[in-house]
């Protein structure tokens, strides 16, 4: 009976050392606690490198979006350089309407863009003027058109030809725009 | 096309201008700054001339862009059915000839303006005698 006495106080006395024991001697403390900071340390880390990957994602997507605005600008170049000086009131209407509408539509995005923004809303006052340069000749008699030749094409050739410089304008903003895009990536 | 003598034009601007005034030559408004005058008969021709108002974008005082518009005039003239060009004056080429088809331009509106008022007025019933 003492014998068991002893045994029981012996094995009481270890257990009360253990306890008595400060935890950060432990060695299984250190082992989870190292265990769980590099958790820790790993999850921020695919945090920070989602959140470059989801940048990087959208700056992709916008110079995307700038190449397509930019080959639609340069069709529509293309086409205001194309003009026949004997084009016709209801023809030179068809094709303000068309590239006007094509126009609104590629850079409206961009319209509070610091860097565009002045470009894009002389482009827009452009348009409008020439809406009152071809409104301007809209003839009295349709069947008389061809009385005055070129009458159409001298009235909007200037307006064409602004809208003409300020498409070059906008596209080699977006081509910088583009270039600049491309170094930021490349630094990140 | 080599340039006529602008000494010579001008002068015949200056004729047409009196003609006009005068009622001696009769134009018509093919659209709201197209002036036409048609000569119907054997030399069958026209004389066109059109206002043009072109945008002159230049730099503002106070910085930025502003957009101005400068009225230009084209003078042409044409023979026969098929509209062949026989002369074609710019005023943007040369300012003394914008100005003499400026002069002429507003002499031919107000020609066409007051034939149109006369003939108005010749559609309005006289005033009763009281």
């Amino acid at each position: 009976m003492t014998n068991d006495i002893a045994i029981i106080q012996t094995a009481l006395d270890s257990v009360r050392a253990i306890l008595a024991e400060p935890f950060w001697r432990r060695f299984d403390f250190w082992l989870s606690f190292i265990a769980s900071a590099g958790g820790v340390v790993f999850s921020i880390m695919a945090f920070s490198e989602a959140r470059k990957a989801k940048r990087a994602a959208t700056e992709a997507g916008r110079i995307v979006k700038i190449q397509t605005v930019a080959i639609e600008l340069t069709e529509i170049a293309q086409k205001l350089g194309s003009m026949d000086t004997n084009i016709q009131f209801n023809e030179a209407r068809d094709l303000l309407a068309e590239l006007s509408r094509r126009l609104r539509r590629a850079i409206s995005a961009f319209a509070k863009d610091p860097d565009l923004g002045d470009t894009i809303a002389a482009l827009r006052d452009a348009l409008t003027t020439a809406k009152k340069s071809l409104n301007s000749v809209r003839p009295a008699d349709p069947s008389k058109e061809k009385d005055v030749p070129h009458a159409v094409y001298y009235a909007v050739e200037s307006d064409f030809a602004t809208i003409n410089d300020l498409v070059a304008d906008l596209l080699g903003l977006f081509e910088r725009k583009s270039i600049n895009m491309g170094d930021e990536d490349a630094k990140t | 096309m080599p340039k006529p003598d602008a000494g010579e034009f001008l002068e015949y601007v200056k004729k047409i201008g009196e003609a006009a005034r005068n009622g001696t030559m009769e134009w018509s408004r093919a659209n709201p700054t197209t002036l036409v005058h048609t000569q119907v008969g054997p030399q069958r021709a026209r004389i066109v001339i059109q206002r043009v108002d072109r945008p002159v974008r230049e730099q503002s005082p106070l910085g930025g862009v502003r957009q101005r518009v400068i009225k230009q005039y084209v003078f042409q003239v044409t023979q026969g059915p098929a509209n062949i060009q026989m002369l074609s004056m710019d005023g943007s080429d040369d300012e003394h000839i914008n100005q003499a088809l400026e002069t002429l331009y507003e002499t031919v509106s107000q020609s066409i303006s007051r034939k149109g008022l006369d003939f108005l007025k010749s559609l309005i019933p006289p005033d009763q005698p009281k």
